[in-house]
């Protein structure tokens, strides 16, 4: 499905990529962790082309999408959420989920013809349809700066539903979030996002990692430091390392 | 109707052009202090058109127009990667370049004795349309409100379609807006085009209308006050800036009794009004209540 061959990015003389080669396969539920600054959510950045890559290829369904640009990478049908939340905040909630439809292949500016219409219909209940599997179809016409922030993560969801890609990046999705919150929203990844897509979750709460990963690679210093079983990964003295230091390693 | 009053509500409508053109500017995201340019390309090309090469005002609006929008697509395309403050002071840099250049531009050509056309810093008069076609200040008026009324239903349908969301988008968040699968760049551009054709129609009625130009009309107090009448009415819906140009000219200059402090009174209105209502009266949130009460009844 995503495949990275040596992939580097480098800012200044900072290396937040160093040789990343790794591969995503179809219906995967991948966790991608590491401590903060390990270079996770510049590795979405640079899958998404929010910024290219300094060296390597990355590959979607064998086509080589290193120097597209954001907006045709998405249209393939990649969607990522962001780790700091980024929503139209002066639209309604189902303007957002609507919205996250616009940008996809087919879509016409005006409606003149009746396919255009039925497109437009079909934009607004595939709306209606997200906001109910997030649970949000009794806030779908408030403003979306009105909601609480564990709402306004369950609308990324829901725009990431509309739009059915066949690849996420969820960047944090619990961020910010109570256990309890956290836990519903493992359950919503579980059985909303995860079915039927390939989907990578960077997150730092192990709980909801475990929950809806079957896979979890492990980033350090902008280098990939394990991939496998969750299990295995999380004993791993490398890993626990990373995250703790070299004494807790050797414990 | 008095000749005043003509003349008050004629130019609402002409400047109100220049105001939905940095509106829709600043819609998708981007201040422009150089919409004034267009307005003054409209006016000089269409004043040329009628004056000095004969052509028939509706083409004379058209090429205008169409001559305005071009610039504006090259100003688009030059400054598509520039952001903020940059793209600001990019646009205020054209302005100003277009301005000078008027006051070098002498074309003239010689009509019954009479040179006509563009004379440098001394301006272009004796665009005379109005007179050799008998059409009275109230009638042109109502040339000014048709095509004004025209713009204004295009720009509300827009913001009815999936375009009108997709600018807005774009204005919000563009680089949400791109990962949504937005070409924001081409989106941008479109809009900037736009912006300068509707400069540039306000420009050639303007022209018609006051039969003489000259470049330092179209200076940079042009465009603040056109940024500012989308900042007072709002950036909600296209009604916004009318709403503007109408306080700022039907009222503070329409009303005699504060003639002569109309600028004072109108830099103090954009100040309060930018600190209690910093998108202006009609912004987004008031338009979705509106819009909700309306649905409600």
């Amino acid at each position: 499905m995503l495949n990275l061959v040596s992939v580097e990015k480098r800012f200044g003389e900072l290396h937040a990529l160093s040789e990343i080669t790794i591969s995503f396969g179809p219906n995967e539920t991948v966790g991608l962790i590491g401590p903060n600054g390990s270079g996770k959510s510049t590795l979405v950045n640079v899958v998404t082309a929010t910024y290219g890559p300094d060296a390597g290829q990355i590959l979607f369904r064998g086509t080589d999408i290193t120097s597209h640009e954001a907006h045709r990478i998405s249209r393939l049908g990649i969607a990522r959420t962001f780790q700091n939340l980024r929503l139209f905040q002066r639209m309604t909630v189902i303007g957002n989920v609507e919205a996250a439809q616009y940008g996809m292949p087919g879509n016409v500016f005006f409606r003149f013809r009746p396919d255009d219409r039925r497109n437009a219909r079909n934009f607004r209940q595939k709306a209606e349809w997200a906001l109910e599997q997030v649970g949000l179809q009794d806030v779908r016409n408030r403003l979306a700066s009105s909601l609480p922030l564990p709402q306004l993560r369950r609308l990324e969801i829901a725009r990431i539903l509309a739009r059915d890609p066949e690849l996420v990046f969820l960047d944090e999705p619990a961020g910010g979030m109570t256990p309890t919150e956290s836990e519903d929203m493992a359950r919503l990844i579980a059985d909303c996002v995860a079915p039927n897509r390939t989907c990578i979750v960077i997150e730092h709460k192990m709980d909801l990692i475990a929950h809806v990963c079957a896979r979890v690679c492990v980033l350090n210093a902008g280098q990939l430091i394990a991939d496998g079983d969750p299990e295995e990964v999380f004993v791993l003295p490398t890993v626990i390392e990373a995250y703790l230091g070299r004494a807790a390693a050797h414990a | 109707m008095s000749e005043y009053a003509i003349s008050i509500a004629s130019n609402m409508g002409m400047i109100a052009f220049v105001a939905l053109s940095a509106y829709v500017v600043l819609v998708v995201g981007e201040i422009s202090f150089g919409q004034q340019a267009y307005f003054g390309i409209g006016a000089y090309v269409s004043g040329m058109a009628t004056a000095m090469w004969g052509w028939p005002f509706g083409f004379a609006l058209v090429l205008g127009s169409c001559v305005a929008a071009i610039a504006a697509f090259a100003v688009g395309a030059l400054t598509l990667r520039l952001r903020g403050l940059y793209f600001a002071i990019a646009t205020l840099c054209f302005a100003e370049m277009i301005r000078l250049g008027l006051n070098s531009i002498h074309v003239q050509v010689e009509i019954d004795g009479e040179p006509v056309g563009p004379d440098g810093a001394e301006g272009f008069g004796d665009i005379r349309w109005m007179f050799e076609h008998d059409v009275t200040t109230l009638e042109y008026m109502f040339i000014i409100y048709a095509l004004l009324g025209a713009v204004l239903v295009v720009l509300l349908l827009v913001e009815r379609s999936n375009l009108g969301a997709v600018i807005r988008m774009i204005g919000q968040d563009p680089l949400l807006a791109r990962s949504q699968g937005i070409d924001v760049g081409t989106c941008k551009l479109l809009v900037i085009v736009f912006s300068g054709m509707i400069a540039g129609l306000g420009g050639c009625l303007y022209a018609h209308f006051a039969t003489y130009i000259e470049p330092n009309v179209f200076n940079v107090m042009l465009g603040v006050h056109a940024l500012a009448y989308g900042l007072i009415g709002g950036l909600g819906t296209a009604l916004g800036p009318i709403i503007g140009v109408v306080l700022d000219i039907g009222f503070l200059e329409g009303v005699r009794a504060i003639q002569g402090y109309r600028m004072i009174a109108f830099g103090g209105l954009v100040a309060i009004l930018l600190i209690i209502m910093p998108r202006g009266i009609l912004d987004e949130v008031r338009i979705h209540h509106i819009k909700r009460w309306l649905r409600r009844q």
